[in-house]
């Protein structure tokens, strides 16, 4: 299941729109997946790895604002099935506390002269 | 730091936006440096990468005067551009730390530069949140965004010369009928160059000074450059998808769904009249434009507040954390208006949202005004009041409480039209009279009233309509009225000698939905009715 992290949704304001993709797409890694809008500035979430669109979250066409309200939970945006030979490698994706850790590593830059 | 500095010269809209994509994605792969660009239009209208044609745009407008209509890759609202517009972008990567801030402090560093730029010219602008340049509260650039893997492309508008007339037409803006007083209200909203200057300096002066403003906020040196062999070939790759029906038309949804809603609202201090362009599928403010009769320090107070709710949510607990976080941040005062005012505005007109699923025509709802309660609460209509005023001048009825039907004016027809129903149709003859028919019926338990009469004068009798306090709904009347010619005294002696038209086929809704005991519960909206991308 495919989101945006609440870091993300904090820092980009509320979501206007959600423009999802059809079920049954295949993607690339790095390939959009889906745009959001927020504060006129359109965002594309790329596709972590391979894989096909299972599902989409059709909440999210009447009420966009999810994505801000529960990023975790029914702010979700995709499913995704990774291609069976593209399972996603844990070493390219962050679980939650090296992604703390990212995010400290940000805020240090942001303070560094 | 080196960046490029490139001027693209005036190009058509889809040559424009295919090269923003082509550019963005050659710095995307590393194949290109960090840019400043200037761009012209050949004159165009855009809207924003999700927005939908049909409800921004006047297409008939467009395609008669040879506009340009096309989508931009970037966020944000629909603009026009004519020949004298400057455009400026910038497009970089994000391994720059400056760029690797939260996205509101990188809209502030960008927009910085256009600022230093418009101060060389001996402007004085400011960046206003969420993304608007503006002088003294009136708006002279507008921006947006997007971003491809590790780049992103942030863009602005510099207003030269402004064709205000051109815009309103070409736009669908708050502003319906393109009146001379509301033309007005837009160039008090908007400004140029051209008017902060007594007349625009030449397109090499302005880019000049803003290339500087940029190259200051930014810490770079600019360097004139041209488009890239990368870039040529993405461009034209690029092209014929801008030019393509699909991509212009990418989004559908039905210009219903985006409907300007009127609001007047009696405060003590004076009249608060809202023209809310909102967006019926998301329920959010798209554009507000507020007049009125009451005075506001300071004067920019209402831009800025106009510029503050757009996009907000158009329910009553979000429309007040707005409302409450605009004035409660600021130095302001508006003898007699508080806070609680703009409020019940705006819920004035979100409200209308909701009539169409009560059976009123979605181009009809501001032809309805609702006493005490929603539109949607009121039930067990007992009695349809009318205006003499819509019975001929040669009647001898038209000054009494009564009406033969006798099939010369609308009235008879009304009054047809309440019987079948079982109401009591009654014929006001003053305001004196209207004020005693009220409390009359509500002393005898009557659960609410239909009534027709002109917008003015619903607008000048709002707060007797709520003090008395029985529900009601007022449908407006065709024509002009008494109030339209200054002659609301000779109306009120009864003596006026014009007649005015009831809105029958809109009188015969509201009666079906108001004269029905107890709430009605709204129809869903259908699958399908949601926007289509």
């Amino acid at each position: 299941m495919v989101g945006v992290t609440d870091y993300l949704q904090d820092t980009a304001g509320d979501f206007l729109y959600v423009q999802l993709p059809e079920a049954g797409k295949a993607l690339g890694a790095g390939d959009p997946v889906c745009s959001l809008e927020a504060g006129k500035w359109v965002g594309q979430l790329l596709a972590p790895f391979a894989g096909t669109v299972v599902e989409v979250n059709d909440a999210l066409r009447a009420r966009p604002g999810l994505v801000n309200d529960a990023p975790y939970g029914e702010g979700w945006l995709v499913r995704l099935a990774p291609a069976t030979d593209a399972a996603p490698a844990p070493a390219s994706l962050m679980d939650a506390a090296s992604y703390a850790a990212w995010l400290d590593e940000l805020a240090m830059e942001d303070v560094a002269p | 730091m080196n960046w490029r500095l490139l001027d693209t010269g005036v190009r058509s809209a889809a040559e424009n936006l295919a090269l923003d994509e082509a550019l963005l994605t050659a710095r995307a792969r590393g194949e290109a440096p960090d840019t400043l660009r200037f761009l012209r239009f050949t004159p165009a209208v855009l809207v924003g990468y999700h927005q939908a044609v049909e409800q921004e745009v006047r297409l008939d407008y467009c395609r008669a005067h040879g506009i340009d209509v096309n989508r931009r890759i970037t966020g944000g609202g629909a603009i026009y551009f004519d020949r004298s517009q400057i455009g400026w972008e910038i497009v970089a990567g994000r391994e720059n730390p400056a760029f690797r801030r939260p996205p509101e402090e990188i809209y502030r560093l960008l927009a910085g530069g256009a600022v230093r730029g418009l101060a060389r010219l001996g402007v004085e602008a400011s960046f206003r949140p969420f993304n608007d340049i503006e002088v003294r509260g009136r708006k002279i650039s507008g921006t947006g965004g997007t971003e491809r893997g590790g780049a992103f492309l942030f863009q602005g508008t510099l207003l030269v010369d402004f064709d205000v007339q051109t815009m309103l037409r070409a736009l669908r803006l708050p502003a319906e009928k393109l009146q001379d007083k509301e033309v007005v209200s837009f160039k008090q909203r908007v400004t140029c160059l051209a008017e902060e200057l007594g007349e625009a300096p030449p397109p090499e002066a302005i880019k000049a000074a803003l290339a500087e403003g940029f190259a200051e906020a930014l810490g770079v040196t600019l360097t004139p450059g041209g488009l890239l062999p990368a870039e040529e070939r993405l461009l034209s790759e690029g092209l014929p998808r801008f030019r393509d029906e699909a991509w212009i038309h990418h989004v559908h949804r039905p210009p219903c769904e985006a409907p300007s809603l009127l609001a007047a609202h009696k405060a003590p201090g004076g009249l608060i009249r809202l023209v809310l362009r909102a967006d019926a599928t998301y329920r959010r403010a798209k554009q507000s434009f507020i007049t009125g009769d009451f005075f506001a320090y300071p004067q920019r107070l209402v831009m800025d507040l106009e510029a503050w709710m757009k996009d907000a949510p158009l329910d009553e607990a979000g429309l007040r954390q707005r409302l409450e976080a605009f004035f409660a941040g600021r130095e302001w005062s508006i003898p007699g208006v508080g806070v609680e005012d703009f409020l019940q505005a705006y819920l004035q007109a979100a409200r209308k949202l909701d009539y169409p699923r009560y059976g009123l025509p979605p181009e009809a709802v501001n032809e309805v005004f609702t006493i005490s309660r929603p539109y949607g609460e009121i039930g067990g209509a007992a009695a349809l009041l009318l205006p003499y005023c819509a019975k001929p001048v040669w009647c001898d009825l038209r000054h009494l409480d009564m009406c033969d039907e006798c099939g010369g004016c609308t009235v008879g027809d009304a009054y047809r039209m309440a019987k079948e129903r079982g109401m009591i149709p009654i014929t006001i003859c003053n305001y004196e009279h209207l004020e005693a028919t009220l409390h009359r019926l509500r002393e005898e338990g009557v659960a609410s009233f239909v009534g027709s009469c002109c917008q003015a004068f619903y607008a000048k009798h709002q707060g007797d309509f709520e003090r008395i306090g029985l529900p009601g709904v007022l449908v407006d009347i065709d024509d002009v009225t008494c109030y339209d010619l200054g002659e609301e005294l000779e109306a009120h002696q009864g003596v006026w000698d014009k007649e005015a038209t009831l809105k029958l086929p809109l009188l015969e809704r509201v009666l079906d939905h108001a004269v029905k005991k107890g709430r009605e519960e709204p129809v869903p909206l259908q699958e399908g009715q949601g926007p289509r991308a």
